[in-house]
């Protein structure tokens, strides 16, 4: 039988704390996820048996969050392409939901991708840097900047992986994503999906360009029916290479997004 | 497992969890219908555009008052195949031991390992006792399931829960539904009420519940997983209940 009795579980999920509005009116403070977003309760009695429950809901006054609802992007959720960017311009037919797409795409053998060594640099690439800060918000030459992740350093990936992706660096010294590497990514690694800590690597620029142009990552990953997890935590522990990764979405036709709890099993070391 | 680690060719993955479309209120007003779980609940959403990116996200739940027939708006995580411990959920019940745990509180292994699949066909309408389980072995993960609905499912008897959680040590309790009445006593007065429930969260055994598909499992042992979001004080949560069949 399929065991991991042996193995070293890592919770990849964000802990979150509710901020909940207990039915006796007092309120207990709650934390945000990684991208700053609160996860806000209402608890109610439920009259079948006295027992209580909690509703993801946040009352209309609440002091944190502006509206009653939330989203199913709060915490680490993973994203499909229907749905969610099927309405932009240029994508392609056949994008599936992650209703559509098999077990298997959320489930499996993984490649961790510590890309701690890209240490940023002030060079002449700096000026391709896909994101920037002042009046242009485009970086210059000579600017402190992550460095763009190539095949090279991806090579431990193999084909068909989950790919759990992290570095140290933040804003813009996080190494970044182009084009050219996503696409030998879903072309020649042909990977089933990838998982992003939330800070660590830059992938999400070009959010306001006009399309077809604009999100180019998100694009060419949720057309090729590559789903993403993120914003998701501590695969700088991940102390081996390879890994397996659960990960999986709800049960819920039609949802373009979907809460997760993900984590990833290590093999015992063997040389311990 | 060597080889899992590098391909999924020889596992068998079965979905366990009840499949809930959304209600789904599309930008341009119209409104997809829904379904429901076997207990009626509902999936609400309502698409909304990030402006940050042009991206469309779901709004979960619905504005209280504004939806006729879920009134109540916010969804909680008890819709659809859920899992449940006790902080939050049933600790307001009188003598409950101390020690309870919330279903953030126990630690990962809690939510996967080796689980027993008793399918109980042949209890037609008849209480589920220990000599039924006898393939239980102490900490398992416990799935039980039939085929039959309504009356003529069987029931777990009070003792029977007891037995399991505190003669089996079993790790987690999972039950298909239809196929078995796993509560009973629900509007007794206290502490007679839900011995189930009381049974498993007052020892710390989480309850994955209404589980779907078990008839497709066809192995007496499997790896079961069914892992609780990581949100601190929520008391039960959705989950996405998987087992994996080794067929190498």
């Amino acid at each position: 039988m399929i065991s991991f009795d042996d193995y070293r579980v890592v919770d990849l999920s964000p802990r979150i704390k509710a901020r909940v509005h207990r039915v006796d009116g007092t309120i207990e403070e709650g934390t945000n996820d990684p991208y700053g977003k609160p996860w806000v309760m209402q608890e109610g009695r439920f009259p079948g048996d006295n027992s209580l429950f909690t509703l993801y809901s946040a009352p209309t006054d609440d002091a944190v969050w502006h509206q009653e609802r939330m989203t199913s992007h709060h915490g680490a959720h993973v994203q499909g392409g229907k749905g969610h960017i099927d309405h932009w311009p240029g994508m392609p037919e056949g994008m599936q939901g992650l209703w559509e797409m098999p077990l298997q795409t959320f489930v499996g053998p993984s490649s961790v991708v510590n890309l701690d060594h890209l240490e940023p640099m002030a060079n002449d690439d700096s000026e391709r840097y896909p994101l920037g800060e002042g009046f242009k918000m485009k970086s210059q030459k000579g600017d402190m900047r992550g460095q763009e992740i190539r095949p090279e350093h991806l090579s431990k990936i193999h084909r068909g992986d989950i790919v759990l992706m992290t570095s140290r660096y933040v804003g813009l010294e996080q190494p970044w994503l182009s084009e050219q590497t996503v696409q030998w990514l879903i072309e020649d690694r042909q990977i089933r999906m990838l998982g992003l800590e939330a800070s660590g690597v830059q992938w999400q620029y070009a959010l306001k360009v006009s399309a077809p142009a604009n999100s180019p990552i998100r694009r060419m990953l949720l057309g090729a029916n590559i789903p993403i997890a993120h914003p998701l935590v501590n695969i700088d522990t991940l102390s081996q290479d390879r890994g397996f990764y659960f990960g999986l979405p709800l049960n819920m036709p039609k949802l373009e997004a979907s809460f997760i709890r993900a984590i990833a099993f290590e093999a015992p070391d063997k040389s311990a | 497992m060597e080889t899992m680690l590098e391909s999924l060719e020889n596992a068998k993955i079965v979905d366990l969890t009840v499949e809930l479309v959304s209600r789904l209120t599309r930008l341009n007003g119209s409104i997809e219908e829904g379904t429901r779980d076997v207990y009626n609940m509902p999936w609400i959403a309502e698409e909304t555009v990030n402006e940050r990116d042009g991206t469309i996200e779901h709004l979960v739940g619905t504005n209280a008052g504004t939806v006729a027939e879920w009134p109540i708006g916010g969804l909680s995580g008890h819709m659809g195949t859920h899992i449940q411990l006790g902080v939050g959920h049933n600790d307001n019940w009188s003598e409950l031991p101390e020690g309870m745990l919330g279903i953030w509180d126990a630690p990962l292994q809690t939510y996967f390992g080796e689980a027993v699949v008793c399918m109980l066909d042949h209890l037609k309408g008849q209480p589920i006792l220990p000599q039924h389980l006898g393939n239980v072995k102490e900490g398992d993960i416990v799935l039980l399931g039939s085929k039959w609905s309504g009356d003529d499912q069987p029931w777990i008897e009070g003792d029977t829960a007891f037995w399991l959680a505190e003669e089996k040590k079993i790790k987690m309790l999972g039950v298909g539904v239809p196929g078995i009445s796993w509560e009973t006593n629900t509007d007794a007065p206290e502490p007679n009420n839900s011995p189930t429930h009381r049974a498993m969260t007052g020892n710390n055994i989480p309850i994955v519940y209404p589980l779907d598909n078990l008839q497709a499992l066809t192995q007496d042992r499997v790896f079961f997983l069914s892992l609780p979001l990581n949100v601190e004080s929520m008391e039960g949560t959705w989950v996405r209940a998987i087992a994996i069949e080794d067929q190498s």
